[in-house]
C-alpha cells in the first residue's frame, strides 16, 4: 500500500498528488482511531474474536478499490482497513505475549519482530518492478490478495484450539 | 492500570523516542541530500539502515535473551544516542565522510528490533499475564505511536525549516537518553533471563516460533499483512 497508493492516485485518479496523501494519511488516522477504540473493545470482547474481525475488516475494505474506480470509494475503503488495523493489533500482540513462556519473551518477539519487517523490506523491493512492469489494478489485487490471506491464516490460527506449550 | 508508574514510564519513552526519530525521518534525508546533493546517495544511507535490520534482527534476538527486555531497551538507547549525535558532531568537524554516515546509518538500525520485540516483551511484566490489561496497554501504546507518526515527521519539518537538519539530528538524539533515563528509573527489573531458565530458553526466539501452533501462523499472517502494508 506504502508504495502502491501513490500510483494508484497518478494513474486512477488523474495524477492526483492531494488525493496520494489523502489516501495514506487517511489510513494512518484511521489506524489512530481504531487504536483508541481497542482501548476499550480489549476489555469487553475476546481477543480472539476482536482480532479475527478486525483482520477481516482490514482486508475486505481492500477489495472495493478494485470494484470502483470512484475516489470516494478508495478514501472510505483505506479509513475502514485502518480503523481495522488499530482494532487488530494490540489485542493480538496481547495474546501473543501471553502465549510466549516469559523467559523467552523477548527473544521471541525480536525474533518475530525482524521476521515481519523483513517481509515488509521485501515487499518494498518487489513492489518497485512490479508497479513499473504491471497494471496498478494487478498490484492492487495482488496487496487486497495478501492482506485477506493474513486474515485467513490468523482466522483458521485462532479457530483451532491450541494447547499452551 | 494506566495510573502505575512503570507504564506511564513506558509509554512517554515511547512517544519521545518515536517523536525524536520520526523527525529524523525527515531531517535525514534531507541532511544527506544538503551535504551530497545526491538521491542516489541519500537511498544508500537509508538502505544502510534497513540492512542492519535485515542482517542483525534475528541474531539480536540472542542478546535480549541475555540480558532481557528491559536492559535491551536500554542498552538499544544507549546505542542510538550516540550513534544518531555523532552525525551531527561530525558534520560540523569537518569529519563526516560519506562512508561514515553510512557505517553511522547502519548502527542506527541495529538496534531496531530488539526495541521493538523487548518493548513488547516488557509490558506483560509490569501489569501480569492478563491478556486484556496487557491488550489495553498496547493499544495505548500504538495509539501513541501512530500519534507520533503523524506529528514527528510534521514536527520534524517544522524544525528542519528553523534550525537545519543537524539540530534535529541532535534533538533526536537527547529524546534517546531521555527515553534511556525513564526505563532506567522507573521500570523495575522484574525479568526473568533466558541463562536463568533450561530448556526453553535454549530453544530460542526462532525455535519458538517454527514450533508453536500459535506462533507459526500468526508470524506468517503478520508478515503478509507487513508486505501488503509496505508493497
Amino acid at each position: 500500500m506504502t508504495a502502491a497508493i501513490p500510483v494508484l492516485a497518478f494513474a486512477t485518479y488523474d495524477r492526483n498528488a492531494k488525493l496520494a496523501g489523502l489516501l495514506l494519511g487517511i489510513w494512518g488516522g484511521g489506524a489512530m482511531v481504531g487504536s483508541m477504540l481497542a482501548l476499550r473493545l480489549v476489555r469487553s470482547i475476546d481477543p480472539y474474536r476482536l482480532g479475527t474481525v478486525a483482520w477481516m475488516l482490514q482486508a475486505l475494505p481492500l477489495w472495493g478499490i478494485l470494484v470502483s474506480r470512484s475516489s470516494v470509494v478508495a478514501i472510505v475503503a483505506l479509513a475502514l482497513s485502518g480503523v481495522a488495523n488499530g482494532v487488530r493489533v494490540p489485542p493480538i500482540i496481547g495474546l501473543t505475549t501471553r502465549r510466549i513462556p516469559r523467559r523467552i519473551r523477548g527473544e521471541t518477539m525480536t525474533t518475530a519482530s525482524s521476521l515481519v519487517v523483513g517481509a515488509g523490506f521485501f515487499a518494498l523491493l518487489a513492489s518497485g518492478p512490479a508497479l513499473d512492469n504491471l497494471d496498478i489494478v494487478v498490484v492492487w489485487g495482488a496487496i487486497a490478495a495478501l492482506q485477506t490471506a493474513a486474515a485467513a491464516i490468523f482466522v483458521r490460527a485462532a479457530r483451532q484450539p491450541i494447547a499452551t506449550p | 492500570m494506566l495510573y502505575r508508574r512503570p507504564l506511564l514510564a513506558l509509554i512517554a519513552a515511547e512517544l519521545i523516542s518515536s517523536l525524536g526519530s520520526l523527525m529524523t525521518v525527515v531531517a535525514l534525508p534531507w541532511f544527506v541530500l544538503e551535504t551530497t546533493g545526491s538521491p542516489v546517495r541519500m537511498s544508500i544511507v537509508l538502505a544502510a539502515e534497513s540492512a542492519a535490520l535485515l542482517l542483525v534482527g534475528i541474531p539480536s534476538s540472542r542478546l535480549v535473551a541475555r540480558i532481557g527486555s528491559r536492559r535491551a531497551l536500554m542498552l538499544c538507547d544507549a546505542v542510538w544516542a550516540p550513534v544518531t549525535v555523532l552525525i551531527p558532531i561530525l558534520h560540523f568537524a569537518g569529519a563526516l565522510s560519506f562512508p561514515l554516515l553510512v557505517v553511522l546509518s547502519f548502527l542506527a538500525g541495529v538496534p531496531w528490533a530488539a526495541h521493538a520485540g523487548s518493548q513488547s516483551a516488557v509490558v506483560p511484566d509490569l501489569l501480569g499475564e492478563d491478556v486484556g490489561r496487557v491488550a489495553q496497554a498496547n493499544a495505548l501504546l500504538q495509539t501513541l505511536s501512530r500519534l507520533a507518526y503523524f506529528a514527528g515527521p510534521a514536527l520534524g519539518g517544522v524544525l528542519l525549516a528553523a534550525f537545519g537538519a543537524p539540530t534535529v539530528l541532535l534533538i533526536d538524539a537527547a529524546s534517546f537518553v531521555v527515553s534511556l533515563l525513564l526505563v532506567a528509573a522507573f521500570i523495575p527489573a522484574t525479568e526473568q533471563r533466558a541463562e536463568d531458565a533450561a530448556p526453553l530458553a535454549t530453544a530460542g526466539g526462532w525455535r519458538f516460533i517454527r514450533r508453536d501452533a500459535w506462533m507459526r501462523p500468526l508470524t506468517a499472517a503478520q508478515a503478509l499483512s507487513q508486505a501488503a502494508f509496505m508493497a
